[in-house]
């Protein structure tokens, strides 16, 4: 009965994860690709469809409370499905917003060659494969070392602030396109912040402790038992 | 459009000068779980005893309005009565089994309306206990005494019993007021099994139960029908402030 | 205090049971001591022979037994449906009263006046004469009110939740009552069996003029016969005898035998009840 409905609600948010990864992928890969079509895929059909089913899983939850009643790890997870519902929704709307300054950039000449954005964008992906797993699995060590890979998109987006920034310096004509990137960098980081969050969700499920926003342990923890 | 097993249309009772049940439109839908929920006196278990007219035995009864059972007029003087109540099955609030054997319990129902041959008494009082989740735990223990199970199992058998006949209907009153919490568990997970091929309707007084249990809900209060819905709405969004209250815990 | 009151309750009571079992006691010692010297084999297994004053007393035992038995045949139907019809189908509360009162009045009926109905109607009017039949008849409806009482209480202590279950399965009243309620109430029915074979046994006025004879030489062939009975053959034995001293020794011999065939018939019915207990249990 409510285990039933949990576990077809955690598919649903499943696919909805990976519909959100594949917007992110798509998004960059217009801009490396100067593909305008796929862009506009990602903004008008994935979008749309993304929003919907935010929607209707929180329909569900509300209703899985109310009529189930749910205790312990049931409950754990059904919040935590709520959180996820919506960080994921947020994820898929920056990679809407990324699409937009696709669209913006590919018709323009190219500032500079695209190394950094694309290193994010591949972290970024293997964090939200990663969190999608340790969701599947309920695995800790997966969520802890998705917490822990944010320090390096973090870093990237950094980096590219400081390259964009230098660029535009040089040449004041490029400064329409270099915010742009800065601003798809940004997105790209916020998007790692949310798998992260995604990531603390599971945590939360599998060690009933809430582990928000403690990455510098995590981190620690991590180093002192060997990884990374 | 689902069919309606039973219709309740316009039903009033009294008993004696006191007014009972209040102008009562409920439709029960086929093989689904209806829950009737309310404050004590609400006239909810009333309610439930009119559907196999087991009011009928209450000096002073006076009724008016109908209730079709798939269309006819339960009491239409046509009807007959023993035949109503083989189609509609009743289970009480306290686990009442004759004190008789397991399986003289089962048989009853059979043997009052004519059924005598062994072979198939037997193949009905198997399939009956299946049905009620109990055949594992009595199946070797068929001539023990009824009285010597536990209270969730005496209960089960119970179910077993009004079962055996093959009713239509079941009717519950309360069914798991009087057990533990994991005999209420395992009759809460028997009547999700039961829905299948009975219709289902419950009284209860206890709002999880019926959250979890069934699919539609009516709340009455004070002998009036003030909400009848989907379960999944009344639950979660009341229309009358009446069930919103009740839900909240404000009284009752 | 309250624990004084308490010691002074256990101890009046426990005397009180001393006392009532002390003449208790008293009365079968003194019947046994009476009577033993006139026990033998020939006494309970040979009829009367020269006048009373020896042989043995097996036509008084066999109509004692008859009489009671039939008593019950006669009574035991009659009081269950009378009762069942009390608790089970009757509706009104006014007729009810009206029967109870009437029952209850029956059973404080002094046992002679049922002497003389019995001669009226069975005797003269039915025209049975004096028999085994009439007296069987008589003391059947002297022991009725017993039965009917004990049959209502028992029909009224089973749980009406039985009642329910039965109906709600699609049985009639009548199915109810026969297959479920009776065989419940049947252990309670029995205790007011015990008690009133105990009385049909024992009385001697309802049977003087209905069915007992002081001396037959054949034992009854049909229901029609006479028969001899124990307790009037002690009555007769004490009034009417014709040599005290030998008779006096018969006359406490029957009496213990009156003794041990009451409590052998009391015996089979409390076996009985405790069959039907032990199925029954709740």
């Amino acid at each position: 009965m409510i285990e039933d409905r949990i576990r077809e609600l955690n598919e649903r948010l499943v696919v909805m994860v990976t519909v959100a990864r594949n917007m992110v992928e798509c998004s960059v890969r217009a801009l490396v690709e100067k593909d305008e079509d796929l862009a506009h895929q990602v903004i008008e059909r994935d979008e749309v469809k993304l929003n919907q089913m935010e929607i209707e899983n929180l329909e569900d939850a509300v209703k899985i409370i109310a009529l189930y009643q749910p205790t312990a790890t049931n409950l754990r997870m059904l919040v935590t499905a709520l959180a996820v519902n919506r960080d994921v929704e947020r994820i898929g709307d920056h990679a809407e917003n990324v699409a937009g300054f696709a669209l913006y950039l590919i018709p323009r000449p190219q500032l500079k060659p695209l190394i950094d954005i694309p290193r994010m964008t591949e972290a970024v992906m293997r964090m939200l494969d990663d969190s999608l797993r340790s969701m599947l699995n309920g695995d800790e060590k997966l969520a802890k070392e998705v917490i822990v890979a944010d320090s390096e998109v973090d870093q990237l987006d950094r980096q590219v602030l400081q390259d964009v920034i230098g660029y535009m310096t040089k040449d004041p004509a490029s400064i329409d396109r270099g915010t742009r990137l800065i601003l798809i960098s940004q997105n790209l980081e916020r998007i790692g912040d949310l798998a992260t969050n995604i990531a603390e969700s599971v945590l939360y499920v599998t060690k009933s402790q809430l582990y928000l926003h403690r990455k510098k342990d995590i981190i620690r923890e991590l180093k002192e038992k060997g990884y990374k | 459009m689902v069919d309606a097993k039973i219709r309740i249309e316009n039903l009033n009772l009294w008993f004696g000068p006191t007014q009972i049940l209040k102008q009562i439109n409920i439709s029960v839908t086929e093989k689904q779980v209806t829950a009737i929920m309310g404050p004590s006196g609400c006239g909810k278990s009333t309610l439930l005893r009119t559907l196999n007219r087991m009011n009928d035995l209450i000096e002073n009864c006076r009724r008016e309005g109908k209730i079709y059972l798939d269309n006819t007029d339960i009491f239409s003087p046509e009807v007959d009565i023993y035949e109503l109540r083989k189609r509609v099955g009743m289970v009480f609030q306290q686990p009442n089994p004759f004190p008789m054997s397991v399986f003289d319990n089962v048989a009853y129902g059979m043997r009052i309306h004519g059924i005598h041959n062994r072979k198939i008494i037997s193949e009905h009082v198997e399939r009956a206990l299946l049905d009620a989740n109990l055949w594992e735990e009595v199946g070797d223990k068929l001539r023990k005494s009824a009285l010597e199970l536990s209270g969730g199992q005496q209960q089960r058998l119970c179910i077993a019993r009004a079962l055996a006949i093959q009713p239509e209907v079941l009717l519950l009153d309360e069914p798991a007021s009087a057990l533990d919490p994991i005999s209420s568990a395992k009759l809460e997970e028997l009547i999700e099994k039961l829905k299948t091929n009975y219709t289902v309707v419950i009284v209860t007084h206890n709002l999880q139960q019926a959250s979890r249990v069934s699919q539609w809900t009516a709340f009455m209060m004070l002998g009036e029908l003030v909400e009848f819905g989907p379960t999944e709405q009344i639950f979660t969004a009341p229309r009358d402030s009446r069930t919103e209250n009740y839900l909240r815990g404000k009284f009752g | 205090m309250r624990r004084f009151k308490e010691i002074l309750g256990f101890i009046v009571s426990g005397a009180a049971f001393v006392v009532m079992g002390g003449i208790l006691l008293l009365i079968m010692g003194y019947i046994i001591f009476r009577g033993a010297s006139a026990i033998n084999w020939e006494f309970i297994s040979q009829g009367p022979k020269e006048g009373m004053t020896a042989g043995g007393i097996l036509p008084a035992i066999v109509g004692t037994a008859l009489l009671a038995i039939g008593a019950i045949l006669f009574s035991l139907p009659l009081g269950v449906l009378s009762a069942i019809y009390l608790t089970e189908y009757s509706r009104g509360t006014r007729l009810k009263s009206v029967i109870r009162v009437g029952v209850n009045s029956l059973s404080g009926v002094p046992s002679v006046v049922f002497g003389l109905f019995g001669l009226a109607i069975f005797v003269k009017l039915f025209g049975l004469g004096i028999s085994v039949l009439a007296g069987a008849l008589t003391l059947g409806v002297m022991v009725l009110p017993t039965i009917i009482q004990a049959s209502e209480e028992a029909l009224l202590t089973v749980p009406k939740s039985f009642r329910e279950a039965s109906l709600s399965l699609g049985a009639s009243r009548w199915q109810t009552t026969w297959k479920v309620i009776l065989p419940t109430a049947l252990p309670n029915i029995l205790t007011g069996v015990i008690l009133a074979i105990g009385r049909a046994a024992g009385e001697t006025a309802p049977i003087m003029f209905t069915a007992a004879a002081f001396y037959l030489l054949s034992l009854p062939s049909s229901p029609l016969d006479k028969v001899m009975a124990l307790p009037y053959h002690i009555y007769a034995l004490m009034t009417e005898g014709t040599h005290p001293e030998k008779q006096t020794a018969i006359a406490y011999g029957t009496a213990l035998i009156l003794l041990v065939v009451v409590s052998l018939i009391n015996a089979v019915a409390v076996f009985l009840r405790i069959r039907a207990r032990k199925a029954k249990k709740w």
